[in-house]
């Protein structure tokens, strides 16, 4: 493994880090934090800070150290955590995050003196700026069993040795193990942290070095006394070492110095002695330790046993994927052929067809991440929306667990973006306003995720004024988007603010209000197979939905036969499939004909008119009509001539090799080898129910 | 006479050490630490350990990074009492 390797999984890391940080704020914020919360951000601040001094971020270094010095005393409860400490906390936080962004990016660091100088002030009683500087005489007591390390100090150091009671000096012993110079840690590093304490080197073991021909390079052979200043706290030291493990073993003052750790081969002198049982060193009193106080057991160890994990390299996966998709057509093909030898039902075949299923099936879930990591960028949105707008906006997330494809997240982030600014800008109203209309004057922006369907889900919900139809009206007129006499639906207003240059705001502010967004987010959504819908109740909010497909690659869908050509129509969008009598076909004009569902009149869409296919039956009572629905245009019937087969197929996007068409979605490969189109289901409904509408105006007329 | 990397890491003390192997002497062996800009515990302990030996090594040049390695560690005494350059 290269160091570049080690350092991308510091970044991966960070990202870690910072999620669990914010997630710790903002149920500080909340208030449903305890005192884990704060070792928890703790912590993952410190895993930072360690990281990134040993990958030499010296910036990204110097600013978590101030940053976990703050974090240090609210976690002594030296400094009371209150909302004002709180949304600092986050503003740092938020430059951390560039920090970290300008370190993996190779960008130059952010201008973080302002926000150092707020933290420093912040801490208590203006104390200096180093730890070296903060009092001794706060162990973390607040509640011993949630300091992992305070408890193993304890029971390192058998003799109750208080910190109030601190010597002028003391000493501790570090003997790094093999396994300490490696994974890109670096026990120089924590001596200069050592040093930067205020410590001094007293001492340097050198007496296990072998000869110069015993010596192996990967074992530690040295161990150092450092001389640490009485008011320095244990604890300052043992956080250095503490996201080591068990690499590095510590001794306190009269203890003696841990014997160093070295493969059987190498004469080890010092042997027999580790094999004593003196619990001085951490390493053992750790393992002592975690069994037999199962209280100790806070949330580090038990993810460590939870979450095993394998890295795979982005690129490997998607060739599996590539492979799996091949291997679903090859299936087809088989089946194919074995139903033209009359062995279409042999036992095997649906056998392999399960197989290549639960194949499919686990493939898309390597590729599958929770939405979390869209929805954890929130926050940080919402609070700079608020700082430039003034408008504070509280978040409720549900279902942030969902899985959807990377690929799909990664390209959700933008329109979700779009979204929640518009939200924020557009829909909620300034507080005046607010608490005029009797609403908190704080607004509530709602993210959910659920998996319907085979689809996900994603609601965006505002509580604010509502989508002024009649605004949106006239501005389309006065743009010119409508007509003035066009009567239009709620849905289809709506539906206006997606056109391109559309934009109500009366003043463009920095935000929104450019009419370049809505259009933009549309788009997006239908490149990723989705679609979006509007809800809206005057004075009481908007709701945007997106329907987006859980993966690209492979999908379900229906192969119909539609005069000399086979379509494919998604799953997804099929209702039902029927074959109608006379009777529910009713003619509306010269051409179109509806059909009577239970009640309500559907456009039927012949399939083979769009297609331009040859022999296409035209007689809905002759072929088959197949209901579809969606979520923004209502059903429409599509007449085929006939249903060939109900199967998986892989999508080929159609723009990568000849270019966008509307009413196709894509193709896919049949297993005869021909290419079939898959139908847009969303573009033909659409379209058909707006003729239908214009039919009906005209009928009227 | 024998060129320490900028980045005496690990993996550098591992691909040194058969270099001073073989290099090593009754005569103090002459190792340039001019170019070294970070330095870790596997490479001072090569370099404890080759100072030890027989002949011992001869620090020339030595940069401030190497220097200030050597007096973290309280290394300094054990590896520049040869003769320097």
């Amino acid at each position: 493994m290269t160091e570049d390797d080690i350092q991308q999984i510091f970044f991966v890391e960070c990202e870690e880090a910072l999620e669990a940080t914010e997630t710790g704020l903002a149920a500080c914020r909340e208030g449903t934090h305890d005192a884990e919360t704060i070792n928890a951000i703790f912590r993952a601040v410190h895993s930072v800070k360690g990281g990134a001094g040993a990958f030499g971020h010296t910036a990204l270094a110097a600013y978590t150290h101030g940053f976990e010095n703050l974090l240090g005393e609210s976690r002594e409860g030296k400094v009371p955590l209150e909302p004002a400490l709180v949304d600092l906390l986050l503003l740092a936080l938020d430059c951390l995050r560039d920090h970290v962004e300008a370190a993996r990016g190779g960008g130059s660091p952010p201008d973080d003196a302002d926000l150092l100088a707020k933290l420093e002030a912040a801490q208590g009683g203006g104390s200096g700026n180093a730890p070296a500087a903060a009092p001794a005489s706060a162990p973390p007591a607040a509640d011993p069993l949630d300091d992992l390390d305070a408890l193993l100090d304890e029971l390192a150091a058998p003799a109750p040795a208080p910190a109030a009671l601190a010597p002028a000096s003391w000493l501790v012993h570090i003997r790094p193990h093999a396994g300490a110079m490696t994974k890109g840690s670096e026990p120089l590093l924590w001596l200069r942290e050592l040093t930067d304490l205020g410590g001094t080197c007293e001492l340097c073991d050198i007496s296990a070095i072998p000869t110069f021909e015993r010596l192996a390079v990967a074992e530690g052979y040295l161990g150092w006394t450092f001389r640490m200043p009485g008011e320095v706290p244990r604890e300052s030291v043992a956080e250095i070492f503490d996201f080591v493990g068990d690499e590095v073993a510590l001794a306190y003052d009269g203890e003696a110095m841990p014997p160093p750790r070295i493969a059987a081969s190498a004469p080890a002198p010092a042997a027999p002695q580790a094999e004593a049982p003196q619990p001085i060193a951490k390493p053992e009193a750790s393992a002592v330790a975690a069994p037999a106080v199962p209280a100790t057991n806070t949330a580090a160890p038990a993810a460590g046993s939870a979450n095993q994990s394998v890295r795979i390299d982005l690129k490997k996966l998607d060739m599996l994927i590539d492979g799996v998709g091949e291997l679903v057509i090859a299936q087809a093909m088989l089946a194919q052929r074995l139903t033209n030898e009359n062995l279409a039902h042999i036992e095997e075949l649906a056998l392999i067809d399960g197989l290549v299923r639960d194949i499919q099936e686990h493939a898309m879930a390597f590729r599958a991440q929770p939405i979390s990591s869209v929805f954890g960028r929130v926050p940080r949105l919402l609070r700079e929306l608020g700082s430039s707008t003034g408008k504070h906006v509280k978040l409720e997330v549900a279902g942030e667990t969902t899985e959807l494809d990377k690929t799909v997240i990664e390209r959700l982030s933008e329109p979700m973006t779009h979204l929640i600014r518009n939200a924020v800008d557009h829909g909620i109203e300034p507080p005046e306003e607010r608490r005029a209309a009797g609403k908190d004057p704080e607004g509530t922006l709602t993210l959910s995720a659920e998996q319907k369907a085979g689809r996900i889900i994603i609601r965006i919900a505002d509580d604010g004024r509502g989508i002024d139809r009649d605004r949106v009206l006239a501005k389309a007129i006065a743009g010119g988007l409508v007509a003035p006499e066009a009567h239009l639906s709620d849905d289809d207003i709506h539906q206006l603010i997606f056109a391109p240059g559309f934009s109500t705001a009366a003043q463009v502010s920095n935000i929104s209000g450019r009419g370049v967004g809505m259009d933009v987010v549309k788009q997006n959504v239908k490149e990723l197979g989705g679609r979006i819908t509007i809800e809206s109740v005057p004075g009481k909010g908007t709701t945007f939905s997106l329907a987006l497909p859980l993966t690209l690659a492979i999908s379900d869908g229906m192969i119909v036969q539609v005069g000399d050509q086979s379509l494919v129509i998604p799953l997804t969008h099929v209702i039902e499939s029927l074959r109608p009598t006379p009777t529910d076909v009713k003619r509306m004009g010269t051409r179109a004909q509806m059909l009577n569902t239970r009640g309500s009149f559907v456009p039927i869409v012949p399939l083979g008119v769009l297609t331009g296919a040859n022999d296409a039956v035209a007689n809905p009572c002759e072929g088959v009509l197949v209901l579809v629905e969606t979520e923004g245009h209502g059903r429409a019937a599509l007449l085929v001539d006939a249903i060939a087969d109900q199967r998986q197929f892989v999508i080929k996007a159609l723009d990568a090799h000849y270019r966008q068409i509307d009413s196709v979605a894509g193709a896919t490969i049949l297993g005869n080898g021909k290419v079939a189109l898959i139908v847009d289901v969303d573009f033909i409904a659409s379209s058909a129910a707006r003729d239908a509408a214009g039919m009906s105006l005209a009928a009227a007329a | 006479m024998i060129t320490l990397p900028p980045i005496c890491d690990r993996s550098a003390a591992a691909a040194i050490y058969p270099e001073l192997a073989e290099a090593l002497g009754p005569a103090p062996l002459a190792v340039d630490a001019s170019r070294v800009e970070r330095i870790g515990q596997a490479m001072l302990q090569v370099i404890v350990s080759a100072a030890r030996t027989e002949g011992g090594i001869a620090i020339h040049q030595p940069s401030a990074a190497f220097t200030a390695a050597l007096a973290l560690t309280r290394l300094d005494h054990v590896v520049m009492e040869g003769p320097t350059a």
